[in-house]
This record gives C-alpha cells, structure tokens and sequence, in this order.
C-alpha cells in the first residue's frame, strides 16, 4: 500500500485535499489511541506533501521559466520600499531604516571582491536595530546567500568570516538554507582551498626549485628526462605527498587542474617508487638454483645427490646476497646518467615498458637483467637445450617481473595470491574453536573414536 | 472527571472543563492562582500557597520554592528535619491543588493532565509523572506548555491559521509554532530554553542592585531571609514598571535602609543579557518548521512574564507586528490543560479535535566510527530527530565493534550537537550478545517516543530473535518504583494544615513578614494589628474575626502601597 493509497488518493492530489483527507482520517487514528495506525497515517501524509509540493513547485518553474531572468534582477533592489512591505502596525517603532551601506552597494562590493569593506558592512547591518526582525534578518540573510551564490570569487577565509559574523555553523545546525545548497557552498571553498594550495605549490617550485615539487612533478609540462630526473631525488616525504596530491585531484577535486590550466599527469600510479622488488628476487632465486640443480644431477658428476639439491638453493641465496648489492651500487651510478638513459629507453623500447620514462629503462633494469641470463648461460653449458632457453627466460622473467615491480599501485601476481588466501583463512569460522561447547564436543568425539578403536580387536 | 494542572515554577492553576469552555478553579482563599511554594509550619503541619508565600521570609528553612528548576535531578531540599526532592515537594503543591478542585467541583478526583514545558527533558517530564503519583493522581497525560496555550487559543479560531505561541513564563521559555486545519491542531515545531524566566530577571535585578550600593556595604546577601526580600522586592519593581516610569529598589534591614531608583531605561540595559537569549530558540523553530515569518498569522504570548512591556517590545521588533493578547496569559496554560483533560475523557463537545504534537529534541545512542585503523567513540547517532510528530517508532541498525563483543552497552542521549559529550545523558543499557566476528551481530535499536513524551528504547537481535524492552534507568534524576513507594509513605504521613483555617493563618503569616521588613512607626503599628487579630481569634466568634479581617486586610493594603 503506498502512500498515496494509505490517504484514498490519487496521485495527483494537491495540497489541500491531502490536508483534508489526513485530517478525515485522523480521527479515526487518532494518536493517543492508536499509536501505530497514526504513524503510518503521518508518514503517508508528509510523503505526499513532499511530494505535492515539489510538483506545485515545478509547474511554477515552468510557468516562471520566461520571466527567471527579470526575477533575478530585482533581487534585493527595492531596498527603500521594505518596510512599507514588512510592518503594516504603526505602533511598532517605524522610525527604523535600513542601515548603511545599502544593499547595491554591498553587493557590488562582494562581486567586486572588496572583502574588507563587504565584512564592515555585515557588521554594521548587523548591529543596527533593523534586523532585530525576523522577517527582515531572513530576507538579509537570503540575500546575502544569494550574493555568495552568485559572485564569482571569493575566498574560503572570506566565507568563513561572513559564516561567523551572520551565526551560520553546520555543527550547531544553524544554516540559512537547504543542506544541498549549504553543502554547494562549502565545496566551492574547498575547491578553491584546494587550487590556492597547488598554485601555492606551483609558485613555490618557480620561486625555489627545493620546494613544491610534488605539485609540480604532477602538473607541471616538462620533459620525460627532467620528470625522471626530478623523480630520482624524490624523497619518501615527497612521494607521499605527491600521491595524496593526486589522489585528491583524482578523486575529489578533478576540476582543480582544469581550472588552473593544468593537465595532471595520467599515469601517476606508474611514477610511485616500487614498494619491493621481491617478486624480481624470488623469481631469480627460484629459476637459478632450480637451473643449478638440474644442471648440476644431469650433469657429469651425478655422485652429489641429496646434498646438492639441499645446498645449492642456499648457495644462491648467498649468490642472490651479492647480486643485491652489486645491482644498488650500479642503480646508484646508473641514476647520475639518468638523463641518458631516458633519452636512449625512449628510442629503443616499446611504449608500454617505457611509459614516458616512469616503466622501463634501458640502462637501469634492462641491462642489469641480462647479468643473470649470462649467469644462466655459464651455468647450464653442459646441457644443450638448457643452454639455449634459459637465458631467454630469465632474461624475459626478470623483465616482466621488474615491470610489474615498478607500476605503482599494481599487485605483482605473488601478492594477489598471497592476500587471496589469507582472505579465504580469515574467512573461515575461527571464532567457532573458541568457544567452549565446541571444544567440549571435539574432545568428546575424540574420547568416543578413541574408545571404538580400542574395542575393535575385542569384536 | 479529569482535571488540568498548570504546574508552574512561581504560580499553579487548576482548571476543568465544565462542558463548554475550561474554568480555572479558585482555591480555598478564593485565588485562582496558587503560589508554587511549599512549606512546613509550626507544629510540622504542610501548608502550602499564599501562606508558604508569606512563611518565604519569616522562615526561610521551614519552605521551600522554585522547586519545579530542579525537577529531574537529584537534588535535594531540607525543610525542617528532613530533605525533599523536587518531585516531592512539586506532590505536596499537587496535593494542595488536588483537595482545591475536589472542593471547588464537589466530587473527588482521581485524575489530571498536568503541563510541564515543551523542552522539559525525558528525566524531567518522568519526575513530574512521579509528583503526580506521590500525589495520589492517576497522571493522564503531560502537554507541552505552549500545546496547552495553543489549544486553549486554537478552539476559540474557527478557520486555517498558523501562529507561534511565545511561552515565558517564571522559569522556562518555549516556543511553538502551531498550524490549525480542518480540526487538526498541529505542532509544526517547538523549541526553547529550560533555565530562563522570570525568576531569572529578578535575579538579574537583584544582583544590580547589590552591584550598585556595593556588597561591602550591605548586609550578608547570601543569608536566606534577605535574599527572599531582595528576590521579591525585584518581583515588586519589575510589576511596577510595568505600568510607571519609574520605581524604587528598596532593601530594609534594622536600622538602615538601602534604595535605589530605576527607570524603564535602565530595566532594558540590565535585562539585554536575557533578551538577547530568546532569539535563538525562536529561530530555531522558525528553521525547523520551514516558516517565513510572514506566514505566520498571529504571535500568541502566553506566561506571566510576557507582561513586562519590555518583552512585548521586544516580540513586537522581532517579529514586526503585535502580539496578541487576547486570552490572559497567565491562566491559558492551565485552561488548555483542562482542553486536554476533556481530549482524553473524549468530551462530547470536542469531538472533532485532534492534537498533534511534536517531540522538541533528537534522541539518539552513542556510537563509534571508524577512524584510520582504530575506532573513536563518543559520535551520536540520532534515531529520533527533533520536531518528529508523536507518538512515533523509529530503529536504526548496529553492530558490533570487537571480535567475539559478549556485551552491547549503548548509551542513550538527547541533544543536538555531534558528540555525546556536549548532550543529556539519559541512561545506559547493556545486552549480552552471542560472541561473533566484529561487526557480524547487528542490533535493531527502536526508539518508541510516546504522547507523553516518555521515550521507551527496544533492541532487537536478529541473528537469535531476541527482543529485549528497555527502560531507561541509572538516571540520578529518576527515581527508582521502591523509591516512590516509600517516599509516598513519608508524604502520606504529613499532615496538611486545615482548608478552612488556611485564610487567618495566611493574614497572621503576612502580618509576621511586613513586621520583619518595616523599621520604626511602621513596625509598632503592624505589631498593634498582629496583637488585635490574634486577640480577636482567641474570641472565636466568627463575626468579630471576619470583621477584623477584612478591616485589617485593608489597612496592609494601605501600608504596603504607601512604603
């Protein structure tokens, strides 16, 4: 039964006769009597008067559409003709005015940008006697919201004051209008909080290339080589900023850039430093020794059994150790000639590895890549198909899994099975073992088959 | 017969419905209004009204008002040996006034409708419940203050009309926004301010004056005897400026005497503070029943102390119109009481009315939210919002917190700010759940807000079907059924002060205070008039006190207008 029906109307009922039907109907359920009934009666009543009202407010604004523009002028225009509107008692005192500055005046200056002179005024209005009304506080109070609705600029520290001077606190929830016009109002701020941040930041980076570099390794257009190199002596700090820049944009503040003239970077996830490279060093770990083993039982001396497939995994842990840091001192040499290496990836890889200088680079992971390939080679000579495929796929392993090592954000497959499992673990009904009745029953069961195997020879 | 109690902080009322209109019922002195003030006398008897009144100054320890302040809380009162609660005190006054109606309508009565403020709290409206039943009165229902007023006013206006009730009465201000269709009378929103009356600008009053003379100089103010004469002394200066220009703030006090002249001028500058707080309950309203001012079609005022010509000044300002003064302010509370009274018996004449009322706060529970990784506590979750028609039903959904949670405390508030901490705490329930994962068990929390406004919470646990009723206890404020039972006892055993004596002892009682307050001549010849009339009781000739009595009366009359 919907609301509708709850009333015995149709749909399209107006105002009044929902009024009238509630009214019929409520004495019947009447609420002190019938608690229940009455509740139902209510909701149904203010649903369709909701509902009512929004279509009486729509046909308005169709029929207004015409005249919207004219409507909107005169907003606070008459300014001198209020009070012969809003007091038609003479004994209330009259001899009150509107205040100066007038409201044109106040109004130009908001659209103006004059914040100061538009903050003195509010105080002063409202300290005259003139807004002691109600009727003449409302009427300022949505003129005032008007004009903020309407003026192009205005900064977040202006609203702030104009909220404190005219008593407009959300968390007291005391607001002047609707919660989606208010909410409009407070996200314009945050926008332009947001845009005075970056082009703070921006400015900061022009002025002292030390600062804002976050900001400008995001938005800023430069070259692939300078964005690298700038990346390289990125500080943790700064990747921190720097991600929680774009993921505010990307999410919450998508108009900022637009706004400022700016296009962020698309793939900023790809310029985050990889968390770890374990799945690289897992991956070589594995292929190695496996290779080792294979290589070394199928080769000539096959007297090593046991022993060598025990010890030659640790073995290449110590290799693996060396190669480690070997491959730091070389990442810490190769980053000085980053410019180098940008300009050469760009040339020669393909695209999707190079991704503008935040994937794949030449000089810093292909090359180093092909170390352990030639490792792989040396290793299996003796075995000639191992010989030829090995180092492909080691070259071709290592390369994937830095790849995928280095698109920030990306899980490398290892990890995704990881968490997939120990979501499956945790989802499993622990909590059941805890509690006491079914330990009880386990340890029952368990006394019960204990028993039964031991009576078995007796039968 | 059900009768209607203006139970107010300086002034009670009861009115019944004769069957076409509420008449207020005059009391055993034959005034309509009862002085909320209670006392003990000589020998330990109670007495109560006009008589407390008078006993204020002469025997500060011995009575006791404004009591109706601190209802809902633990606070206690000492009268003579023992201490009384406000519930208690507010039963003997609802006492007085229940022997008054039996014997102003000839016939007993077991039953009342008693107003207490739009705003009263949960703990305060359960106290003033409680007062009823140490009163022996079955309390049939409690209306809203400005309710009241509205409906009192609301029968008397035959077509569609929305008008504010503006309620300042001596302790309590409310606003209510009422609209009147088709028979439906209709809180649209209420809203107020517990701890602001009358009382308060006397207050205000007096602490001016001790400013202006200078507490060095004057006697100990915080003494009980000189308080009640400052506290009244204001009361008499802030009536007389109702109508003069002008009047005279005097304090006596063997040998000297302390004055101090005010205008109506001076009345506005010391009262701003005040004034300047009935703004806000008043936009709230206006807010919560989506109103333009301009809409609304009359400004009731309603409470004594919207008499001050200061606040109907101030009403007329704010609202750019003038109020309207057409049933006395004073006693539209108690006869829209008696409406509601005749409401509940289904009075044959009021058939076609139907009152709705609204519940004036948010309640709602305390509850945890997410933060990072860890939970912070203390966030409210309103499950019942203000200015909600009732009686109404409504449930919110929670879970549990921790893994393997045993125990559900939920604490229950009422107020409108986003942390518990800035709300009324009104009480504590715990509820044992089966031990889950986090958030696993979830909890149907239903907040049923009856007529009354009594809230009632249940919770229901889907994942065994449990259902659990809860009423809200560990409430310093309330008292606890054994409690009542035996509190009620106490009460039942003292003795009232006999009705038909009550109006010597009230001429005796004030003859005690003005000898106390005069100096000099003054003082010798209120002591002759106490010495006359106590010899003409002594004759117990009937004619002879009666005669005394009123010449007497009439010479105090004399006496007081002239100091």
């Amino acid at each position: 039964m919907n609301h509708w029906q709850v009333l015995s109307l149709t749909p399209n009922a107006d105002e009044r006769s929902i009024k009238r039907a509630y009214a019929r109907l409520l004495k019947t359920h009447r609420p002190d009597e019938n608690p229940g009934a009455f509740q139902r009666l209510r909701e149904a009543y203010e649903a369709s008067l909701a509902e009512a009202r929004w279509r009486a407010k729509a046909d308005e604004e169709i029929v207004d559409a015409p005249l919207a523009v004219c409507a909107l002028a005169p907003q606070c225009a008459p300014a001198d003709e209020v009070p012969s509107l809003a007091i038609p008692v003479d004994s209330v005192d009259s001899s009150t005015r509107p205040p100066e500055p007038p409201l044109e005046q106040m109004q130009q200056w908001l659209a103006d940008g004059k914040d100061r002179q538009v903050i003195d005024a509010l105080r002063a209005w409202l300290a005259s006697d003139w807004l002691i009304s109600f009727e003449h506080r409302q009427r300022f109070e949505q003129d005032v919201l008007a004009w903020l609705e309407s003026a192009p600029h205005w900064s977040p520290a202006f609203f702030d004051g104009v909220c404190q001077i005219m008593g407009w606190d959300e968390k007291q929830g005391t607001l002047p209008c609707e919660y989606w016009r208010w909410d409009r109002l407070i996200r314009r701020c945050e926008v332009q909080a947001m845009e005075a941040t970056v082009r703070g930041e921006l400015a900061r980076f022009d002025a002292e290339k030390i600062h804002g570099q976050a900001a400008a390794l995001l938005l800023k257009p430069m070259s692939d080589r300078h964005r690298r190199a700038m990346a390289d002596y990125f500080t943790s700090l700064d990747w921190q900023r720097f991600s929680q820049l774009a993921q505010d944009i990307e999410y919450q503040y998508p108009e900022v850039p637009q706004r400022l003239g700016l296009q962020p970077l698309d793939n900023w996830r790809d310029w985050l430093p990889a968390t770890n490279y374990s799945g690289v060093y897992l991956f070589l770990w594995l292929a190695l020794s496996s290779l080792l083993v294979v290589s070394l039982l199928s080769g000539s001396s096959k007297n090593t059994g046991l022993v060598t497939v025990v010890l030659m995994p640790i073995f290449m842990m110590a290799v693996m150790w060396v190669g480690q840091k070997a491959y730091q001192v070389w990442a810490m040499v190769v980053v000085r000639l980053g410019q180098l290496d940008v300009l050469l990836s760009g040339w020669i890889l393909p695209r999707g590895w190079y991704r503008q200088g935040a994937g794949l680079l030449v000089l810093r992971h292909i090359l180093p890549s092909a170390i352990p390939a030639v490792v792989a080679y040396a290793w299996s000579d003796h075995v000639l198909w191992l010989q030829w495929m090995s180092p492909v796929v080691v070259f071709l392993g290592t390369i994937y899994f830095t790849n995928t090592a280095l698109s920030g954000g990306q899980l490398s497959l290892p990890a995704r099975a990881l968490r997939a499992i120990k979501l499956k673990v945790d989802r499993l009904p622990w909590h059941v073992l805890k509690r006491e009745g079914v330990l009880v029953l386990v340890a029952v069961a368990t006394m019960a088959g204990w028993v039964y195997w031991h009576m078995k020879p007796v039968v | 017969m059900i009768i209607g109690i203006d139970l107010g902080t300086t002034n009670s009322l009861v009115a019944a419905w004769d069957g076409e209109q509420a008449r207020i019922l005059p009391n055993a002195l034959g005034n309509l209004f009862t002085p909320s003030v209670v006392g003990l006398d000589d020998h330990g008897q109670l007495v109560v009204g006009d008589i407390a009144r008078e006993r204020l100054h002469t025997h500060p320890q011995l009575t006791a008002s404004l009591f109706k302040r601190y209802m809902g809380s633990a606070r206690e009162t000492r009268l003579g040996g023992r201490a009384y609660r406000a519930e208690e005190l507010s039963a003997m006054l609802l006492r007085s006034l229940k022997a008054d109606a039996e014997r102003a309508l000839g016939e007993p009565v077991h039953e009342a409708v008693i107003s207490v403020p739009a705003y009263f709290s949960d703990a305060q409206r359960k106290a003033t419940r409680v007062a009823g039943e140490l009163a022996g009165l079955k309390i049939e229902k409690l209306v809203n203050e400005p309710t009241a007023a509205a409906l009192a006013y609301g029968l008397q206006q035959r077509n569609e009309t929305t008008f504010l009730v503006f309620d300042l009465g001596g302790g309590t201000f409310d606003v209510s926004i009422m609209e009147l269709f088709e028979g439906v009378m209709e809180v649209r929103a209420s809203a107020g301010d517990n701890f602001l009356g009358g009382e308060d600008f006397d207050e205000l009053l007096v602490e001016h004056f001790i400013a202006k003379i200078g507490a060095a100089d004057l006697p100990n103010t915080a003494l009980p005897a000189i308080a009640q004469r400052l506290r009244r002394e204001a009361q008499r200066v802030r009536h007389v400026l109702g109508q003069a220009q002008t009047a005279r703030f005097t304090l006596r006090e063997q040998p000297r005497e302390w004055s101090i002249e005010l205008t109506q001028g001076d009345l506005a500058d010391i009262f701003r503070p005040l004034l300047d707080r009935l703004r806000a309950p008043i936009e709230r309203a206006l807010r919560d029943a989506r109103i333009k001012v301009a809409d609304l079609d009359e400004i009731l005022l309603v409470g004594g102390t919207t008499r001050m010509p200061l606040v109907r000044k101030l009403v007329a300002a704010l609202f750019g119109r003038i109020p309207s003064m057409q049933l006395n302010p004073d006693e539209v509370v108690a006869q829209g009481a008696a409406v509601q009274a005749a409401l509940m018996a289904r009075h044959a004449s009021l058939e076609e009315v139907v009152l709705t009322d609204v519940c004036p706060y948010t309640l709602g529970i305390e509850t945890s939210v997410q933060v990072g990784a860890g939970f912070q506590s203390g966030h409210y979750l309103p499950i019942i919002e203000r200015n909600t028609v009732v009686p109404v039903s409504r449930s919110r959904v929670v879970s549990t917190l921790t893994d393997n949670q045993k125990v559900v405390s939920l604490g229950i508030y009422q107020g409108e700010n986003r942390l518990v901490s800035h709300n009324i705490f009104l009480g504590q329930l715990e509820i044992a759940v089966p031990p889950r994962k986090a958030g696993e068990v979830t909890l149907d929390v239903r907040f049923t807000y009856d007529n009354n406004g009594l809230l009632e919470a249940q919770v229901h646990l889907p994942i065994n079907g449990e259902t659990r009723r809860l009423v809200i206890e560990n409430n310093p404020g309330i008292l606890a059924p054994e409690e009542i039972a035996q509190r009620l006892a106490a009460l039942e055993a003292l003795k009232v002060h006999p009705r038909d004596q009550q109006i010597n002892t009230l001429l005796l009682a004030r003859l005690d205070r003005l000898y106390q307050e005069s100096l000099g001549d003054g003082r010798q010849h209120i002591a002759g008039l106490a010495f006359h009339f106590q010899q003409m009781l002594d004759t117990q000739d009937e004619r002879q006190i009666r005669e005394a009595r009123s010449d007497i009366t009439q010479r105090l009359g004399y006496f007081e207008r002239e100091v």
